[in-house]
């Protein structure tokens, strides 16, 4: 998973939500698969999704392509406002805070009108601003701070039709009251992923060819971005001393996965499908590095502050830590993490980089491992019963969220074994990291979206199976691992955190939609349905 | 039994009716038709009111002997209700719309007291039905869309609101025209007095084909306020049918024909924006209920309201927590479609407490269901009894105050009405030859009267200890109308005449001897008025 420093994903309005790092995405099945790997398909990433409810400080926002307005709901008093965006509000986002502070702003695409609408919300109201993006747009990344934000479009999401033009344009939005501006610029080709330096100074948009840097303080105009590409080397000349392909064999069309962009925008890391190679970009001198790591990459990760980078070496079942800068260089800083027995398909790192959990989604192993990343703790086998589908950590680092896959079958078929039972049952399980405690919890549907409210003390999963009418939310209390059903009017779709109103929002699938919100210290519900006809009501 | 006939102590009314319409070259009043309006008690008056004639008669039963006024009211006279919680009735007319030698005449409605008082109130607009609020207080006067207006233009959505309090004014009535997103009202529902934005306050609802609009009727100058229950594009004909109030709460739970969700609309304060702006505005939200909710009723705490509701679609009933908006179902083993709360005991519990019958009318179930309301949402089922009846429920008559609920069903050899004891529940089968829409209870609720349609007989049944008895009168009795606000308890039969034919029974002594037939009261002073002309 390419989530480098943002692995823990903040949630609008400043909650975290659980990252779903399942390790790669392999696109291309290109080169010799290792003997050790005989058999196993590549580990499999899953991806949040869009059109759902975001919450800011205070407000949930919900756009409503059909009615060119945006639902603005006020987590304290459930009262609705419906503000008028552009033609097709379709993608939005909102900005966690600026400076520090939080905010209640949103974002959203019109995908009918190629503008962006900035929605400003206070008890009095709500603002709006409108800026151009380019055509096509599915896709926004707000950097931290919130002074600026990158909308593009993500031809690997969902989206409205490939546009005619070019897919090599993105627009930087200012966000700052009174300054909201769009640039529209060009980019490497298919722009995949945005990230920032922790100043939120710097963009990085990760694309087919490369890293386009955006330096924001510089963009005054229309302008070329600078773009350092992974591929051919015969562009940008080597000029440091790193090998240009270590001896690892890369079909010219071969394409960079996981590219991570360390904290403070000096390296890009990237790896590549069934290979050995990865490969550094030094995004300063705009040099280019191979390193052979001697055996294929099926994960890498970069540590949340840069500092290292972890290389899931799933055919010699070991994990490479690997220091960064110095192992870039040299080979003998890096430190290997045997984990004989296991299948080391994919790593996914806590927020903080202390710990790890390291297994596999493509082998039907019922097993994770865990890794002290900050001490000196050896590492533990955690017996999970069911395989792997996911994993994602709290911000803390101290508990994390397994998701369970399920072998095909009924788990209620008559004169099956218990252990069968459990094998075909959805479920999860919730880790206690100090005391390496797992709970496991099997549900009565797959486990959907999920989302861990700031702090940490509690997360909420939700259940959704329409045809057996399972439309459940179940609330997490990580410090006990215990668990409460809330049953749901509908089916359930999103679910984030609103902070100030300490209220998690699920969104549900109805015809004139419908929020739950939770009060997650008490589990008290309030829920709203018919935003539309909120948004209609004439006086 | 006396009989009284009043004023026609000169004439033989129907046989005089018959004389002057053989007169050639009679004056055209003598054609005009003797037809009233189904009569209504005011207090202890009973009101007449014949169309033809424009007026009303009041039949003033205080005394033993029974007076008779005339009471002019407006033109074309459409309807009389009893004024809700006050000794009057309310005279809806469409007035005139002029022709040769008739001047034309605005619509009106008249207040009629048991005395003969009158006072009335210019409507402008021939409409034809009308609603009046919980005490009485206000009156909406519209146009229900199965009637015909009569006119050549008229405006569906114009309403007159009148305060029935206040005398004719320049700010009473108020009419007005509610906002249309095509459809036109169907009726017209009016909150208790609930504080809304700091302030007590009535709304009126008027309920129309997917949408709802708002009155305040304490600032009528304000606008209204129009709330949507279906999106454009949705098809379904939503058609308002109930509105429930949680006047703690300022918030109103509207159920609607062919939606499976339940609307709720909070009163939210607002600043307004102008003079005549709302200082409220409503939060609109939908509590799924099931399928086909058909009835439903508030309970609990006012910062634990709760909705008890019953689906006769997915056959259960359901709790909804109108703060979580969480909701429990609770299944049933008889299908209900409505719900009746009362306060009384239980076979189990001496201690009244407030608990709920659930049962379905129209012929689909033969067995009702008691809910313990404690706990139910923990305990569900388990709060359930069912109590067979042994044959399909047809109608109900509830009367929660005595603790009983009479149910109609389909004859049998075990009789076609039933009496269910809510704390005992116990079922008694009546023998009945009449229908329960005929059945009445007294003002004072010590017992049930019923008239078999055209039959001789009144039947009645004490709630006290459901003995029944009847009383022979001298003609078929068409309705029974229990009469209030007079000593004792009276009763009064109607009979078919249409010079007016009424005996006054005494609920507490049931005896031929103490009752008393008056007839002809219709024709007083028909011919002095036209001996006048």
């Amino acid at each position: 998973m390419g989530c480098g420093s943002d692995s823990a994903d903040s949630a609008p309005g400043g909650g975290q939500v659980f990252t779903v790092d399942a390790g790669s995405n392999a696109r291309f099945d290109v080169g010799a698969t290792p003997a050790v790997d005989a058999g196993l398909p590549p580990e499999i990433e899953e991806q949040r999704v869009f059109e759902t409810p975001q919450a800011g400080s205070r407000f949930v926002y919900v756009a409503n392509p059909r009615r060119d307005n945006v639902a603005v709901i006020d987590s304290r008093t459930l009262a609705i406002t419906s503000v008028e965006a552009g033609d097709g509000p379709t993608y939005l986002v909102t900005v966690p805070e600026r400076g520090g502070t939080p905010v209640d702003e949103a974002l959203v695409i019109n995908v009918n009108a190629s503008t962006a609408t900035l929605l400003r919300s206070t008890t009095a109201g709500t603002t709006t601003t409108q800026m151009p993006v380019v055509a096509g747009a599915n896709a926004i990344a707000v950097a931290p701070n919130g002074h600026y934000a990158v909308v593009y479009l993500d031809t690997s999401r969902p989206n409205q039709g490939v546009p005619a033009g070019s897919f090599q344009e993105v627009a930087v939005l200012r966000l700052d009251p009174g300054m909201e501006r769009g640039l529209l610029l060009s980019v490497g080709f298919r722009p995949i992923n945005v990230q920032f330096s922790a100043d939120g100074e710097t963009g990085f948009v990760i694309t087919e060819d490369g890293v386009s840097i955006l330096r924001f303080a510089s963009l005054t105009g229309p302008a070329l971005v600078p773009t350092v590409s992974f591929y051919d080397d015969s562009i940008v000349a080597p000029s440091d001393a790193g090998v240009a392909d270590a001896g690892a064999v890369l079909p010219r069309d071969a394409r960079a996965q996981d590219v991570s962009v360390t904290r403070d925008g000096r390296f890009a890391i990237a790896r590549f499908a069934d290979s050995p190679a990865m490969r550094v970009v030094d995004l300063m001198r705009r040099t280019v590095q191979t390193i052979n790591l001697g055996t294929a990459i099926t994960d890498l990760d970069v540590a949340p502050d840069g500092t290292f980078a972890l290389a899931a070496l799933r055919g010699e079942s070991r994990v490479l830590r690997i220091p960064i800068p110095g192992g870039l260089t040299d080979p003998a800083l890096r430190r290997s993490i045997d984990l004989p027995g296991e299948v080391v398909g994919s790593i996914t790192m806590s927020p903080d980089g202390a710990r790890a959990l390291v297994y596999s989604t493509a082998a039907m192993t019922e097993r994770a491992t865990l890794l002290d990343l900050a001490g000196t703790t050896p590492p533990a086998v955690l017996r999970l019963r069911k395989t792997v589908r996911a994993v994602a950590f709290a911000p803390g680092g101290e508990s994390a969220l397994i998701v369970h896959g399920r072998s095909e079958g009924s788990s209620t078929e008559p004169g099956i074994d218990l252990e069968t039972q459990i094998d075909r049952a959805y479920g999860y399980s919730l880790l206690n990291v100090a005391e390496r405690f797992t709970r496991l919890q099997l549900t009565p549907a797959e486990v959907g979206p999920f989302a861990l409210v700031p702090g940490g003390t509690h997360a909420f999963v939700l259940l959704r199976d329409d045809s057996r009418r399972v439309s459940l939310a179940q609330r997490i209390t990580l410090a006990s691992l215990t668990i409460q059903d809330l049953a749901l009017g509908s089916p359930p779709v999103s679910v984030g955190a609103v902070p100030a109103t300490e209220r998690a929002f699920i969104g549900q699938d109805h015809p004139e939609g419908r929020i739950t919100f939770v009060d997650w210290n008490t589990g008290a519900q309030q829920s709203i349905t018919g935003f539309e006809l909120n948004s209609r009501i004439v006086e | 039994m006396n009989v009284t006939i009043p004023s026609l102590n000169r004439y033989q009314g129907v046989a005089l009716t018959l004389a002057l319409a053989a007169c050639a070259d009679r004056d055209p009043r003598y054609a005009l038709s003797m037809e009233t309006l189904p009569p209504v008690a005011a207090g202890s008056a009973l009101v007449y009111v014949q169309p033809a004639l424009s007026r009303a008669t009041v039949v003033d039963l205080t005394q033993d002997t029974p007076a008779v006024r005339q009471v002019a009211v407006g033109g074309d006279p459409v309807l009389v209700n009893a004024r809700v919680a006050h000794d009057e009735a309310l005279v809806l007319s469409r007035g005139q719309r002029g022709a040769a030698g008739v001047a034309p005449a605005p619509a009106s409605l008249t207040g009629i007291t048991a005395a003969g008082a009158a006072r009335r109130w210019t409507l402008g607009s021939p409409f034809n039905a009308l609603a009046q609020n919980g005490d009485g207080r206000y009156g909406m006067a519209y146009f229900n869309r199965s009637a015909s207006a009569g006119r050549l233009l008229f405006n569906p959505n114009e309403v007159a609101v009148v305060d029935l309090d206040r005398a004719q004014g320049p700010s009473n009535p108020v009419i007005r025209t509610v906002r249309s997103f095509g459809g036109v009202p169907n009726g017209v529902v009016f909150s208790p007095t609930m504080t809304v934005a700091g302030e007590p306050r009535t709304l009126a609802v008027v309920l129309s084909d997917a949408y709802v609009t708002l009155l305040d009727l304490n600032h009528p100058e304000r606008s209204e306020v129009t709330v949507r229950l279906t999106l454009p594009e949705d098809p379904r004909a939503v058609a308002p049918a109930q509105v429930v109030f949680d006047t703690d709460n300022a918030t109103m739970y509207l159920r609607a024909d062919q939606s499976n969700d339940l609307y709720v609309l909070r009163l939210v304060t607002v600043t307004p924006e102008s003079p005549t702006a709302n200082d409220f505005r409503p939060a609109l939200n939908q509590l799924a209920a099931g399928v086909r909710p058909a009835d439903l009723a508030l309970f609990g705490e006012p910062n634990a309201r709760k909705l008890l509701v019953v689906s006769p679609g997915s056959r259960d009933a359901r709790v909804i927590d109108t703060v979580a908006n969480t909701t429990t179902v609770v299944p049933l083993d008889a299908v209900a479609n409505r719900v009746l709360l009362f306060n009384g005991p239980s076979p189990r519990s001496p201690a009244p407490a407030l608990r709920a019958l659930l049962y379905a009318t129209a012929g689909v179930a033969s067995a009702v269901s008691f809910v313990e309301l404690t706990d139910i949402e923990s305990r569900r089922s388990q709060n359930v009894e069912t109590l067979q009846l042994g044959r399909v429920i047809n109608q109900a008559l509830p009367l929660p105050e005595r603790g009983v609920v009479m149910f109609g069903h389909p004859t049998s050899a075990t009789g076609s009405l039933s009496l269910l004891d809510l704390g005992r529940r116990t079922a008694a089968p009546i023998f009945s030859e009449v229908a329960l829409e005929s059945a009445r209870f007294d003002d004072d609720q010590q017992a049930l009267w019923v008239a078999p349609p055209s039959g001789e007989r009144l039947g009645y049944i004490e709630l006290n200890n459901f003995r029944p008895g009847e009383l022979r009168l001298d003609a078929p009795i068409v309705d029974v109308i229990p009469v209030a606000g007079v000593a004792g308890r009276r009763v009064v039969a109607l009979h078919e005449a249409s010079d007016g034919w009424i005996t006054v029974v005494d609920g507490t002594d049931v005896t031929r001897e103490r009752s008393r037939s008056l007839r002809g009261f219709l024709l007083t002073g028909l011919l002095d008025e036209g001996e006048a002309r």
